[in-house]
């Protein structure tokens, strides 16, 4: 009996062993180093506490590091949450079943692009001179709001921002859809029969019937939001005057370039706890769920 | 269920605690000193630079190949990453002491720091009153000299100057280069109101802004001074001169600079210079080659254009005679197994017949002496002779603490970017400097 | 959430009731519309044209790029793309692919194990084990760049494919597992004890019936994980240093970096490296909508 158990832990045995390397022991790990100085290219390591929290908390570009991923969640939120709910209402609603079909398609084109394309093809589209952003605006008589727009400190993270918006919510849209193809029609219906208009119908039907994908995409937006790091890094780098600094590229900045382990490695448990509450809230979700069901 | 939990729970708690003392920084394995290769060169060698540009690549490759032929017993394996990513990929390779045995490294506290760490070959020995040493211009020797010893092989010297569009200044009525700062500044206002950028500027990368930097620095701030905040563990920046410096950027900017913005790459503004759109570029003398027709410029710019070095500005306390400049070099790996085949590589790289090719194919200033009479690019000559009259300030960004340099070339972007005074940027590096000092890495 | 799980996932709306589908409008059902489809379109036109012209881009000449955007190119030169092959594309996407299967292949195979063995065997401190592998959804070991350089340098997999092979397999282990763990669940389990009752093995049930069963879980979980390894970047960044061994996201940036202002041959480049996964896209659509349906859980 004890025999066949400890075969069948077999079955389980890699996927734990490869966790436990490389999932829980490099955290655990993160947490370390981050009590300590150290540099790449000095041998030795020296204790300092909490020395490094310490220094984040008066570091000015940490505090706009997180603003800025905070930025980045809520405007994910309201564009791949929000817009996206309203964008496959309006699909399912208005929109004839081929057509719907292609639409759909199309939204999510970018979304099979990977970041790195994405951010490249937007860096020059945002070119102060040559853009197309810049030449857009021209054609459409709107050359008074010309601008450099990676290049401006206050307008260089909304750039990255929005192309993360262009690239994502055709992947959100297209959950949601099947999520409102979910709805009983009968629903609806009887909202018709109430004399509630589209608008009514949307708020009291659709919103509170998608409730679990929209939560579930709000959560995975918002971790995900806290974990950028591609797009900025092709994009801006963190620039200019660090105003398009994420946690993830400024923690990456004070490793190889500020060459700051330490400090690297608090930072890195300043996201791994945000992500955590995220991820926990997740978990605790879809537990609900499956008690529920 | 029995005794089982607890059983693999306290195995994987062991196995982590394990792994959790096993690991930490890993020690440099240095190899033994010994730079006499027993025979013929014999080996594998690694090498890592940073001349990835298809213009620059073919150079090397085919140095590396011509002494392969010369000695059958040895293959190089050579790698090339581009001038962006290679300042974060050295720093991969360090962490993980993974150097290859020949790195490519920048003057000053860049390579000081793979000389501290024993991470790099101390090559005094080779280096020192020997012949090999004797071969190289003595400043770009000492770029890689730290506490009387040497580490590095310099291969390039470099200056920063304007390059300009002769036919534009004509145009313009510029009539003679500038000689003084304002006088420079007047000739900007006379290229834009005869619809030309004058001063084509792209700052996407950072280091434009801060080689601009170094060169007002150079000239406002006496050297002294600068050696102090510069290299010194105390850095303060509180000489006024820096705040003049930043001025001078910000004057710069207004006056001379694109009034779109200056997110650009380097390599596009410099397009403009090369299409007529723009009159000067601030560039390197490295630059040149980009700026011939073999180099990819069209006809009517690579027949008229000029340099002259960054104007003196009135009232400056630093050094009139300033350029803003560097040298770069290759280090060999105090881990490496190879250390006699890479210098003698290295040697071979740096002779005579294989420095003169480079000034000759890439239109670059050798380290090397007499190399110079080898240049076929125009322009070579006569920065051969703004090097020789000049002291060089060694680039900002690589001379200066890695802790530093982020928040000056910070407080460059928001001047730039009219966000700041010189004052408030001023201020910004002296926190970062004070940053620097409170939780810099000393182990 | 078991339940909903295993069923697929209808990409088009239910045929019972297409025609109550659109619920009659009381105000200006034409302008509504109208305006809808005006919308839509403007929308699509936003998303497409930047893709169309990033490919059209690659045929102009840089002077053609900056002198007139918008413009087509008036020769076009496909020899650009040629170019852009040549600048090391072809090697980053072979990379990529080696890399995105090995991962694909491992993630799925992995977490079926684990997934077939929290579910249907009796093993030691199942409970804890359970508790391991999804409590490790919630951690994102991106974070842990300075500790998982130096494990991968003492594992002697730095710099090689296995470093991104391992950590995009381990990263994803966990809730490649909690999906198939809960289809599994939603599955019944007569046939497999039919099976084991006819003298299988457990290892050949497993093969037998098992993966046959959960055929569409594992598409989503493979179709998840190629989305996921193919456009990683922090890893393949920071472990991967040998210009011949860089994946699409690392490569592309270093050629970005490489080519300075030649623009026409970086956008060949990077069009090239987008149209495989655009592509796989379209003709998988059906299966994909699925698999991100599954994925999220639903």
């Amino acid at each position: 009996m004890t025999r066949r158990r400890i075969r069948h832990a077999f079955y389980v045995a890699p996927a734990l062993a490869l966790i436990a390397l490389f999932v829980y022991y490099p955290i655990v790990e993160n947490v370390r180093l981050s009590l300590f100085k150290f540099s790449v290219f000095r041998p030795g390591m020296r204790y300092v506490g909490l020395e490094n929290y310490r220094q984040a908390f008066q570091d000015p570009v940490f505090w706009h590091a997180l603003l800025n991923n905070v930025c980045y969640a809520v405007t994910s939120v309201v564009f791949q949450v929000g817009a996206a709910l309203v964008l496959a209402a309006v699909l399912e609603e208005l929109i004839g079943r081929r057509l719907r079909g292609v639409l759909r398609a199309v939204y999510f084109i970018p979304a099979a692009v990977s970041m790195t394309v994405a951010g490249l093809l937007f860096q020059f589209l945002y070119q102060p001179d040559a853009g197309l952003v810049n030449g857009a605006l021209d054609a459409v008589g709107l050359g008074g709001l010309r601008h450099d727009w990676l290049g401006d400190t206050a307008t260089s993270i909304w750039g990255v921002i929005n192309m993360s918006q262009w690239q994502s919510f055709g992947y959100t849209t297209m959950l949601l859809t099947v999520a409102v193809q979910r709805i009983p029609r009968e629903l609806y219906e009887a909202a018709t029969v109430d004399g509630a208009g589209r608008i009514r119908t949307f708020f009291h039907v659709t919103v509170p019937m998608v409730r679990e994908m929209t939560t579930l995409l709000i959560i995975l937006t918002v971790s995900g939001a806290f974990l950028v790091f591609n797009e900025v890094m092709v994009m801006t780098g963190g620039g200019p005057a660090n105003s398009s600094q994420v946690l993830g590229t400024w923690l990456y900045t004070s490793a190889f370039t500020g060459d700051d382990m330490g400090y690297a490695a608090a930072i890195g448990t300043v996201i791994f706890l945000i992500t955590f509450v995220a991820g926990a809230l997740q978990l605790l979700h879809s537990r609900r769920k499956a008690v529920a069901v | 269920m029995r005794r089982t939990p607890a059983t693999a729970a306290g195995c994987l708690l062991a196995v982590l605690l394990t792994l959790l003392s096993g690991c930490g920084q890993p020690p440099v394995r240095a190899t033994a000193d010994n730079f006499r290769l027993a025979g013929r060169p014999q080996g594998h060698l690694t090498v890592l630079e940073k001349w990835a540009d298809p213009e620059y690549a073919p150079y090397f490759k085919a140095a590396v190949r011509a002494y392969e032929k010369r000695n059958p017993g040895v293959t190089i394996d050579l790698q090339a990453v581009g001038d962006q990513p290679y300042k974060d990929r050295l720093a991969v390779l360090a962490a993980s002491r993974e150097l290859p045995d020949i790195y490519f490294a920048w003057p000053g506290r860049y390579a000081r720091k793979f000389a501290d760490g024993k991470l790099a070959a101390d090559l005094t020995g080779q280096l020192r009153g020997t012949r090999w040493g004797r071969s190289f211009e003595p400043d770009a020797l000492d770029a890689f000299t730290f506490g009387g010893r040497s580490y590095g092989v310099p291969l390039t010297m470099d200056a920063k100057v304007f390059a300009y569009n002769e036919k534009i200044f004509a145009k313009a009525g510029v009539e003679r280069v500038p000689r003084t700062f304002p006088e420079l500044l007047t000739a900007c206002d006379r290229i834009r109101k005869a619809g030309y950028t004058p001063l084509a500027f792209g700052n996407q990368y950072g280091w434009p802004a801060g080689h601009l930097l170094t060169q007002f620095n150079a000239m406002e701030v006496p050297a002294t001074v600068l050696a102090r905040d510069y290299d010194g563990a105390k850095g303060a920046f509180t000489h006024p001169g820096y705040v003049r410096a930043l001025g001078d950027l910000a004057r710069l900017r207004q006056r001379c600079m694109p009034s779109g913005g200056t997110s650009i790459s380097h390599e596009s503004a410099q397009a403009q210079l090369l299409y007529g759109k723009a009159a000067m570029q601030y560039i390197e003398t490295l630059e040149f080659s980009y700026l011939d027709e073999s180099g990819g410029a069209p006809k009517r710019f690579a027949e008229h254009w000029n340099f002259f070095t960054m104007p003196a500005i009135p009232g400056a306390q630093g050094s009139p005679r300033a350029v803003a400049g560097g040298t770069d070099g290759l280090l060999v790996s105090n881990t490496s197994p190879h250390k006699a085949l890479a210098v003698d590589f290295l040697k071979f790289l740096t002779g005579r017949t294989q420095a003169r090719a480079m000034v000759r194919e890439l239109g670059w200033l050798s380290a090397v002496k007499g190399t110079a009479d080898a240049a076929r690019l125009p322009g070579l000559a006569g920065a051969q002779r703004t090097l020789a009259r000049h002291e060089m300030s060694v680039w900002l960004d690589t001379r200066t603490d890695d802790k530093i340099v982020n928040p000056y070339l910070a407080a460059a972007d928001s001047v730039l970017g009219s966000k700041a005074t010189p004052e408030q940027a001023v201020r910004a590096v002296r926190r970062g400097a004070e940053n620097a000092r409170r939780f810099g890495v000393r182990p | 959430m078991t339940l909903t799980l295993g069923r697929p996932a209808p990409t088009a709306p239910a045929p019972a009731h297409p025609p109550t589908r659109r619920a009659p409008a009381r105000f200006g059902p034409v302008a509504v519309r109208v305006l809808a489809y005006g919308a839509l379109a403007a929308l699509a036109v936003a998303v497409i044209y930047p893709l169309c012209w990033m490919a059209l881009a690659g045929l102009k000449s840089n002077g053609e790029i900056f002198a007139d955007p918008w413009g087509l190119p008036d020769h076009p030169r496909w020899s650009t793309y040629a170019d852009a092959w040549h600048q090391g594309v072809l090697g980053y996407l072979l990379n990529s692919v080696l890399v995105t299967s090995a991962s694909v292949l491992a993630v799925v195979l992995i977490s079926a194990w684990a997934a077939y063995g929290l579910t249907r065997l009796d093993i030691p401190c199942s409970q804890p084990a359970l508790l391991l592998v999804l409590g490790a959804m919630m951690l994102s070991p991106t974070v842990a760049l300075v500790p998982l350089s130096q494990l991968l340098q003492a594992l002697g997999i730095y710099d090689t494919y296995w470093a991104l092979i391992v950590l995009y397999t381990a990263f994803k282990v966990p809730f490649t597992t909690f999906l198939i763990r809960a289809y599994l669940l939603g599955q019944p389990v007569e046939v497999e004890e039919a099976a084991y009752i006819d003298g299988a093995s457990r290892w050949q049930t497993f093969w037998r019936v098992v993966v046959p069963m959960a055929r569409p879980i594992l598409a989503s979980a493979a179709v998840l994980q190629a989305l996921f390894a193919w456009n990683e970047y922090a890893f393949a960044l920071v472990f991967i240093t040998d210009d011949r061994l860089k994946t699409l996201p690392v490569g592309l940036a270093d050629m970005a970096g490489r080519l300075n202002s030649d623009w026409p041959v970086l956008f060949a480049g990077l069009t090239i490296a987008a149209l495989p996964m655009i592509v796989i896209f379209l003709i998988g659509q059906r299966h994909f909508v699925r698999g991100l349906a599954a994925g999220m859980g639903k």
